[in-house]
């Protein structure tokens, strides 16, 4: 990485990070851990600069490692039992602290495939082909996870699913 | 009744505003993260490139002196089996410690085992000694249970010399056992 690389790479990260770190705080709901995540990422993609800045989109494939991060972390976390969580410090209930708590707890309830995918769909606004790129899956299979999860959260949160969706 | 979508985009937005990411101090973190690797990869090169170097220049040498060892005998082990029963009297000034100065007895068995007879004044622990005879000298771990406890064994080259034997020492971890074997020469006893 030289000079003018690292200038570009700090310009990239001031406008790209924010934007990340929320995405993939949407999926793990800890804030430290979201920074760190996303930080990762980006560190990722610094080591690689010199061939990443060349790729038409670097800011797709830092989101990409960031929210395969995030999906992985959820699922480490899942499969830890609570007391174990409770006892490394990891802000077990954080949910409760944000302004629709019950969407969050019953969006970490989901696979986490299909938390990552709702988060991408109705948070980022990105269209399915693309919600396939970053997740590594087909079309069709993004369109089940978004399916099923809008059928789980309508029923846990009283929400009615309507019969047309995109 | 509101639509589950209608309210995944706006509790989405809203749970995420909450969120305020601190940038710089990531990004500081990550160049300082960035730039330690990169140097660290350097650091690791430049060690990978001096070990060859190194390798190579042993190598080198190794093949010199090996030639040179073709053209000359090698050195033989000395034969510590054969010394057979040294004695020597440690004075009080050069003994490591007042009890070990008088009179020592080392009987150098075939079998690798070292007799010690210590002055009748040193209480500490002489037995068990072992020896072995290697191209660089008498291996002996002696005081290994007391005054060398810890230090390892030494290595002692045998020079026979105005009709005494001399044991000089060639790596001695240990000052108490260089004072004993190595103050003074030693009488060949029958």
């Amino acid at each position: 990485v030289t000079w003018d690389e690292e200038r570009d790479f700090e310009c990239f990260f001031r406008a790209r990070f924010s934007s990340i770190a929320r995405t993939v705080f949407l999926i793990v709901h800890d804030a430290p851990l979201a920074e760190d995540l996303a930080s990762e990422a980006f560190l990722t993609a610094y080591r690689r600069w010199s061939s990443l800045e060349a790729v038409d989109h670097p800011d797709a494939w830092v989101r990409k490692v960031a929210v395969r991060l995030a999906i992985r972390h959820h699922g480490r976390e899942r499969a830890r039992p609570r007391l174990e969580r409770v006892a490394a410090g990891a802000p077990v209930e954080s949910v409760d602290l944000l302004p629709d708590p019950d969407l969050a707890a019953a969006l970490a309830r989901l696979p986490r495939m299909q938390h990552a995918a709702v988060v991408l769909f109705y948070y980022e606004d990105r269209p399915v082909a693309e919600i396939a790129l970053l997740l590594q899956v087909s079309e069709s299979t993004v369109k089940q996870h978004l399916m099923r999860a809008r059928t789980r959260l309508a029923r846990e949160l009283g929400e009615e699913v309507p019969d047309a969706v995109r | 009744m509101p639509s589950v979508e209608d309210r995944l985009r706006q509790s989405l937005q809203a749970n995420a505003a909450v969120f305020t990411p601190e940038p710089e101090i990531a990004l500081d973190a990550v160049l300082r993260r960035g730039r330690a690797d990169r140097y660290g990869r350097w650091a690791v090169r430049v060690v990978l490139a001096a070990a060859l170097v190194v390798g190579v220049a042993l190598t080198g040498v190794h093949l010199l002196t090996g030639r040179q060892g073709a053209e000359t005998p090698a050195r033989q082990p000395t034969p510590a089996g054969a010394l057979g029963v040294l004695e020597r009297d440690v004075a009080l000034e050069a003994a490591p410690e007042p009890t070990a100065a008088g009179v020592w007895r080392l009987d150098f068995r075939t079998s690798g085992a070292l007799v010690v007879t210590p002055p009748a004044s040193y209480g500490g622990v002489v037995s068990g000694v072992t020896f072995r005879s290697e191209a660089d000298g008498i291996h002996l771990d002696l005081f290994g249970q007391d005054l060398c406890s810890g230090l390892g064994a030494a290595v002692y080259r045998v020079d026979a010399k105005d009709g005494g034997v001399s044991l000089v020492p060639v790596d001695e971890p240990c000052a108490a056992r260089r004072a004993v074997l190595a103050s003074g020469s030693w009488e060949e006893k029958p």
